[in-house]
């Protein structure tokens, strides 16, 4: 009684195709073989190419295996998206495409792509008659099963009369199951009826459409009692009439156990009453998920989504309910439970932490221009460090466009006030060989002596890591109190480092008051008093929140200027802050 | 065409594979799909500094012929994507408002969240990401591998093959099979190929519930080809040792050596 793994893909494994390694369940040791009576046989499937072919699991039956289960390992798995880990895209006609037909059988980590299956196979994962106790498919996704000869299903549970069982659905994302154009039905997941019991926890169903007058298109489909849902999200069931759509509904719908589950668009049976006590019904489809584009759907939840937070937590049981589509494991980390399969987390956050940390600040006053003024980097610069560039100059020789340091990438540039651009602000991830300075390129026209400039460079740790993560929003005026905009993080609530910063030009007004709340202010001005002067001003608070609206800044007279928040992340484990500057640039 | 023969039987239960049944069949354009497949794996890319893929033209060719999208986003604080069909050239913009098809996507988010996955699959740089989506129907084979010869060391003629492994050639047997009767060699379409490994089920009243007849419709009768296909019957059911088939001098022919159950009065319907 031994656990026996069989790898299999078509590099160098131990099977090339699941159907060979299926179909040699039953090679018995006694003869030669492989397994014998008690053992657990285990396919790990590897991401070398795409499976093409109809599975069916009912082996082992011979040789008395105690149970079968086909998995990716961990560095196969997908991310939660289609094209991201194994893969099985069908291109046959055989009407289910994957059948679970023996009791004691686990499926997990798979993608179905049934985008190229014939116009016979309208099942994507079928529970055969004979899976009927501890049966499991969990943390799949099964996609695109559109226009076929018959009822399209996700993901069918076939009755079988029994009067006992299980079978478990958890943690699966189902999207466009589509039967436009056709007679025929369109289902997400359907619990037939003579059923014994099955429970679909943690499930994702979005985009269940059918077209013809009459023909049903229902996210989740129960015809039976013995169904238990938690914790499912049905999502935008489509149909000729409100009538026969419905995120969940069947002749039993109303008789099974469910609770917890959420519903979009006023498509539950009727409200909040179907979809349970505690259930969320007639949220937004477009305030859920990343992405329902065609070719780029990502069903993991949005910050913000209704779901966050609103699940029951079901603990350990059944074996892995706990583990979400990314793998998160949603009992070890104490996470409030989320609806759908997938545990929405802060990106780089995880609770406690610390804010990113300022190591440094430089100022440069640019007194006589010329194309390519340059700020010294920091005396200490080590791999990974953030280094943000901050480059404003007058408006006297009338620049247009500023051309980042080598190895920096341009945050954001902004035109002055006779459209050319003269204050810029560039970010790069250190390498920790930077010496020297920083210098940045001008293209003007004019001299450029006639105009002045400043620049600042700041050194910064305990950050994200990438670059992607730093965001701004800017806005620009011309009077005495720059009031740097809103910033909303994409990425949520974490320790974020905000720094706010503004450029003036034009004038010689100073700053004399920073933004209430914010603190270590940098503002060295250089000025000429008319039109050639610039002053850039920048300061920075922490906060652990994902929006931030900094005060005012408070300038001697009226000036034109531009103003930014940018807010930068915390590293991974830091609980997901941003750190965000102000900047203020005022040139003459 | 190559397929993986069963060379053994635990029962007469022709739910069950029997001997001689056909389980995987593999058709000379699948063979050269998982080649390049393989080959061409985004996985391989190494990343930049800023987490993308690298921009290797060997592997976003190779996406660009077998997608069906290609999506662009606009600068940094861009809402907006592009969507390209790689086969009409028609353009969409796609961004955080549904559009008349209900398709929306949050795209920082959305990146931002790849961008953390290992196996990151976005390409290009800070605020010009691209990346590939949807399946293609029918990709351009001639054109995929000449790509490949031309951004790599890899040749379509040394790739025609498919890599059954050692414990399949101990455990079933390989063999490779052409179009036509003797004297023909015709390529096997991939949609023959995969009927090869169909199942015969009886539709009753639940058509969502055919009942199974035969776990396989075709098979090979390999004990009666000895001669033609140069094996030994008795050491392709000695499972210690390895045989292929597929070395013999000739494929054999799928009208000569496939025999269908239901024309074979092994199983009726």
């Amino acid at each position: 009684m031994a656990t026996v793994t069989k790898t299999i893909g078509t590099s160098s494994r131990d099977y090339s195709t699941i159907t060979a390694w299926e179909a040699d369940l039953d090679s018995s040791a006694m003869m030669g073989g492989i397994y014998s009576t008690g053992d657990d046989a285990v396919g790990e499937c590897y991401n070398d190419s795409t499976f093409d072919e109809q599975v069916t699991i009912d082996g082992g039956g011979s040789v008395g295996l105690s149970s079968v289960k086909l998995t990716a390992p961990a560095s196969e798995r997908h991310n939660g998206t289609a094209n991201s880990g194994v893969k099985i895209e069908y291109t046959g006609s055989t009407a289910n495409s994957f059948i679970i037909k023996r009791s004691q059988c686990t499926v997990e980590w798979l993608e179905l792509d049934m985008s190229s299956s014939g116009s016979s196979c309208n099942v994507g994962v079928s529970f055969g008659n004979y899976s009927a106790s501890d049966a499991y498919l969990r943390n799949c996704i099964i996609h695109d099963l559109v226009t076929k000869t018959n009822h399209l299903h996700g993901i069918y549970v076939w009755g079988y009369g029994a009067a006992s069982g299980s079978r478990y659905i958890t943690n699966n994302i189902i999207y466009n199951i589509d039967s436009s154009s056709t007679t025929k039905e369109a289902k997400g997941i359907t619990v037939s009826s003579s059923n014994a019991d099955v429970y679909l926890y943690n499930n994702t169903v979005y985009y269940v459409k059918t077209t013809t007058f009459g023909k049903e298109a229902y996210c989740f489909h129960i015809d039976d009692t013995s169904a238990t849902l938690r914790n499912n999200i049905g999502a935008r069931a489509i149909a000729s009439s409100a009538f026969y759509q419905k995120d969940f509904h069947g002749s039993q719908w109303w008789n099974c156990d469910h609770d917890y589950n959420m519903s979009t668009d006023g498509q539950a049976t009727a409200g909040n009453y179907g979809a349970g006590t505690n259930g969320v019904a007639d949220v937004d489809y477009d305030d859920q998920f990343l992405s329902t584009s065609s070719g780029t759907e990502d069903l993991h939840l949005k910050a913000g989504a209704d779901a966050i937070d609103m699940g029951v937590d079901l603990g350990t049981s059944p074996t892995n309910v706990n583990i979400d589509i990314d793998g998160r494991d949603r009992d070890a980390q104490s996470d409030m439970w989320d609806i759908g399969a997938d545990q929405y987390v802060v990106s780089g956050a995880s609770g406690g932490g610390a804010f990113p940390t300022v190591e440094s600040v430089g100022e440069i006053a640019i007194t006589s221009l010329t194309s390519t003024p340059s700020i010294p980097y920091p005396a200490t610069v080590n791999n990974g460090d953030l280094l943000i560039v901050i480059a404003s100059f007058g408006e006297g020789n009338y620049q247009t466009d500023i051309t980042e340091p080598t190895g920096f990438t341009k945050l954001y540039a902004e035109p002055g006030g006779m459209t050319t651009t003269h204050h810029a602000v560039f970010l790069k991830k250190a390498d920790g060989t930077e010496s020297g300075n920083a210098e940045v390129t001008l293209s003007y026209s004019g001299s450029p002596s006639t105009s002045k400039g400043t620049m600042q460079i700041y050194r910064i740790t305990g950050w994200s890591g990438t670059i992607a993560d730093i965001e701004y929003a800017l806005s620009t005026g011309s009077d005495d109190s720059p009031n740097p905009p809103t910033l909303a993080m994409t990425s949520g609530v974490a320790k974020n480092l905000w720094i706010t910063v503004v450029h003036s030009y034009n004038d010689d007004e100073s700053v004399s008051a920073y933004p209430a709340t914010y603190s270590n202010g940098f503002n060295l001005a250089h000025g000429e008093g008319s039109n050639a002067s610039t002053r850039t001003a920048s300061c920075r608070r922490e906060k652990e929140t994902d929006t931030e609206n900094p005060p005012t800044f408070t300038l001697s007279g009226s000036e034109n200027y531009s103003v930014s928040t940018i807010g930068i992340r915390p590293a991974e484990d830091s609980g997901g802050i941003p750190i965000a500057l102000f900047l203020i640039g005022m040139s003459t | 065409m190559e397929v993986l023969i069963k060379t053994s039987s635990v029962s007469d239960d022709q739910t069950q594979y029997q001997d001689g049944d056909i389980v995987s069949a593999l058709s000379d354009q699948r063979i050269a799909e998982m080649h390049a497949q393989e080959i061409c794996n985004y996985r391989k890319v190494p990343f930049t500094v800023s987490g993308y893929r690298q921009n290797k033209p060997l592997v976003v060719n190779y996406l660009q012929e077998t997608s069906l999208y290609r999506f662009e986003r606009y600068g940094l604080n861009s809402k907006q994507v592009r969507r390209i069909n790689l086969i009409t050239a028609e353009q969409e913009i796609l961004s955080d408002t549904p559009n008349s098809k209900g398709e929306y996507i949050h795209v920082q988010e959305f990146i931002k969240r790849r961008l953390l996955s290992r196996y990151c699959n976005i390409f290009g740089a800070i605020g010009h990401e691209f990346w590939f989506g949807g399946s293609r129907p029918n990709p351009d084979l001639s054109a995929i591998w000449n790509s490949i010869e031309t951004h790599s060391d890899n040749l379509w003629e040394d790739n025609k093959t498919w890599p059954f492994t050692e414990t399949e050639k101990r455990h079933f047997l390989p063999l490779r099979c052409c179009g036509g009767h003797h004297g023909e060699e015709e390529v096997v379409s991939s949609e023959e190929a995969i009927e090869r490994t169909t199942s015969i089920f009886k539709v009753e009243e639940d058509e969502d519930n055919p009942t199974l007849l035969a776990k396989r419709k075709w098979f090979i009768p390999y004990w009666d080809l000895s001669s033609e296909l140069s094996i030994d019957v008795d050491m392709v059911r000695n499972m210690s040792l390895i045989v292929d088939a597929r070395d013999a001098h000739h494929p054999s022919h799928l009208e000569d050596t496939n025999k269908d159950k239901i024309t074979e009065g092994i199983v009726s319907i």
